[in-house]
């Protein structure tokens, strides 16, 4: 059999052993290494295998992961996720939606200081939840907007995904972060947009609450830490003071003089932090193990550039291509874990879309095409059937039924699609701040 | 899926596995805190006109193996690791922890191959007298640290899987 028949059947048997509830990157690690064996037999996958483990991890781009979602963490256990919510909730409280709208902004500055969207998700679920059900927030619009608020721990530089895409495609990681930028911020505005027309139709799903709007400065004043290390991490990547793996630790090194200086972090907490920051950590590494094995698997066996080099003699628009690519991440995303997916598909999509041409610079192409993914990620992370954050904030409000969430997602799905065209469209909303401060 | 969030029942008191793990990944979460401290110190440096840390990133790099091979153990033990519930949700509870059992003995098959294959990676940079570029760091120990934890990993997780099968899931 050829090669890439093999890694055909390489991915189908992955894709097997995941709908048979094995963990993503375990599936990913032995259909990987089984067809490394076949494909060029066992003393060259075990001297592979003698050092490869260590370096995947001794990498330092890749350590900006566990330092981000440490800062996340700190932060969290601090009570800064809590202080967003209140400080956003003085702000919009009194309009109608105006607590999911309060939701949605406390994700996006968190998101400043977080790269996880499950770690979003689980802190605002834990955050504003309680809030929401108070004021007899409809449970599913209360769920949905969590789910999907927290799918900006992702779209907001510092992002995982965006340091996934950048290593796996050899692209700048601050030139991402910079180009996530405003994609990012239009997903906030969009999403309150769609609070807007879904409790303008429907208001029973939102009455309206009797916040104490209190002082305004008063909010800000317990929120500035968080924005001023917010701003120093991310102003310090995108204007190159700092490499993202510098920004990273200074911000949790900050988080933690924040937390110990405002008294709000405790010895628990910080070990609660830490346990958190292995759990996650953990969980992204075995799939970034997993997916390491296989595309060494998938080089062996040329699938990747067999297939660019078939697709650039198809004769099909490069626009065409491109759409096609989306709407098959947006399928595939329904179904399957996001990070490992895009593990998976980058060493075979991402030569096929640097052999297009948009009149674009190859490297432009590369920064635009890691934010459309962007955008389907996080479509992916909320949609049905297998939507991850959707089942974080399920375990949280174990009273919601996970229908309920499914629909209170669907009205940000709509505008999720809406900005991956406009995105398609005009790759200058991606693009113009990455010129701008190159 | 669990995606680190607790879903199980309250666990029985922690046996001596549970508590080196959880340790193990307390002291892996210090050392990537120690790390951000490290760097902020060399971050520091620089802005100060002085020398900034000579080869930090040497540091930062077997820091980072080592506590991501400390942190596996502990997913391990919380069930942290994403799987999906497909067609398997119909399933009764027994079964579904029966097949997640059976893949907790494959991962333990995985990680003790892995943590053979480092035993023997870092026998040979330990003859081979590997070092880092700039400080010239012997890598072995590194490795060797990894390989131990790697052995843990494999342990684990024929502990969740007999866990498991006893119808525990934390």
């Amino acid at each position: 059999m050829s090669g890439v028949g093999i890694a055909a059947l390489g991915f189908a048997a992955m894709l097997l052993l995941i709908a048979v509830r094995m963990p993503v990157g375990l599936s990913m690690l032995v259909t990987g290494a089984a067809g490394y064996v076949y494909l060029s037999g066992w003393s060259p996958f075990l001297a592979y295998m003698k050092t490869n483990p260590y370096y995947q991890f001794a990498n330092y781009t890749l350590s900006v992961i566990p330092l981000f979602i440490l800062m996340g963490a700190l932060a969290e256990r601090s009570g800064l996720s809590t202080a967003l919510f209140k400080a956003a909730e003085v702000f919009a409280g009194r309009m109608r939606g105006g607590l999911a709208m309060a939701v949605i902004w406390a994700c996006t500055a968190f998101g400043a200081i977080c790269g996880s969207s499950v770690a979003t998700t689980a802190t605002f679920g834990r955050a504003a939840l309680p809030e929401l059900t108070r004021y007899r927030y409809d449970p599913g619009l209360a769920t949905g907007t969590i789910a999907v608020g927290g799918t900006l721990g992702i779209l907001i530089p510092p992002s995982v995904i965006l340091v996934v895409y950048a290593i796996t495609t050899e692209q700048n990681i601050a030139k991402l972060f910079k180009a996530a930028l405003i994609p990012g911020l239009l997903a906030a505005v969009f999403y309150c947009i769609a609070i807007a027309v879904v409790v303008r139709r429907r208001p029973h799903l939102a009455p309206p609450a009797s916040v104490e709007v209190g002082d305004r400065l008063g909010a800000l004043a317990s929120i500035w830490p968080v924005l001023l290390v917010a701003l120093i991490v991310v102003g310090g990547i995108y204007g190159g003071v700092f490499t993202p793996t510098e920004g990273a630790a200074l911000g949790a090194v900050a988080m933690l003089l924040v937390g110990v200086a405002q008294r709000s972090l405790s010895w628990q907490g910080l070990i609660d932090s830490l346990k958190q920051t292995a759990e996650t950590s953990a969980m992204i590494f075995l799939i970034l193990l997993g997916s390491e094995v296989f595309d060494a698997f998938l080089a062996l066996s040329r699938l990747p550039e067999t297939a660019a080099d078939l697709v650039s003699k198809s004769g099909l628009s490069p626009y065409a291509i491109i759409v096609s690519l989306m709407v098959f991440y947006i399928l595939l995303g329904a179904v399957m874990d996001e990070l490992a997916m895009l593990l998976l598909t980058l060493p075979v999509f991402f030569p096929i879309v640097q052999a297009l041409d948009f009149g674009l610079p190859p490297d432009e192409v590369a920064i635009w095409f890691g934010i459309l993914v962007l955008i389907v990620v996080g479509i992916g992370l909320t949609a049905p059937p297998i939507g991850l954050n959707v089942f974080v904030i399920s375990s949280i409000a174990k009273t919601v039924p996970i229908a309920a969430t499914y629909r209170g997602v669907l009205p940000f799905i709509v505008m999720d699609i809406i900005r991956l065209g406009l995105v398609l469209a005009f790759p200058g909303l991606a693009l113009w701040l990455v010129r701008l401060l190159s | 899926m669990a995606g680190g969030v607790d879903t199980g029942p309250a666990a029985p008191p922690p046996g001596l596995l549970d508590r080196v793990v959880t340790a193990l990944a307390i002291a892996g979460g210090a050392l990537a805190l120690g790390v951000a401290f490290l760097v902020t110190v060399s971050v520091g440096r620089r802005w100060f006109g002085f020398q900034p840390i000579p080869g930090d990133f040497e540091f930062v790099q077997m820091a980072t193996a080592v506590s991501i091979f400390s942190f596996l153990p502990y997913c391990q033990l919380r069930h942290g690791n994403i799987a999906v519930d497909t067609f398997t949700s119909w399933l009764p509870a027994r079964g579904n922890a029966l097949i997640d059992a059976f893949w907790d003995v494959v991962y333990a098959a995985m990680m003790a191959l892995v943590a053979w294959c480092l035993f023997n990676g870092a026998g040979d940079m330990y003859r081979n007298g590997t070092t880092t570029m700039v400080l010239g760091l012997a890598v072995w120990p590194a490795v060797a640290l990894c390989t131990v934890l790697a052995a843990v990993l494999a342990l684990t997780s024929c502990v969740t899987a007999v866990r498991l099968v006893r119808g525990r899931r934390a």
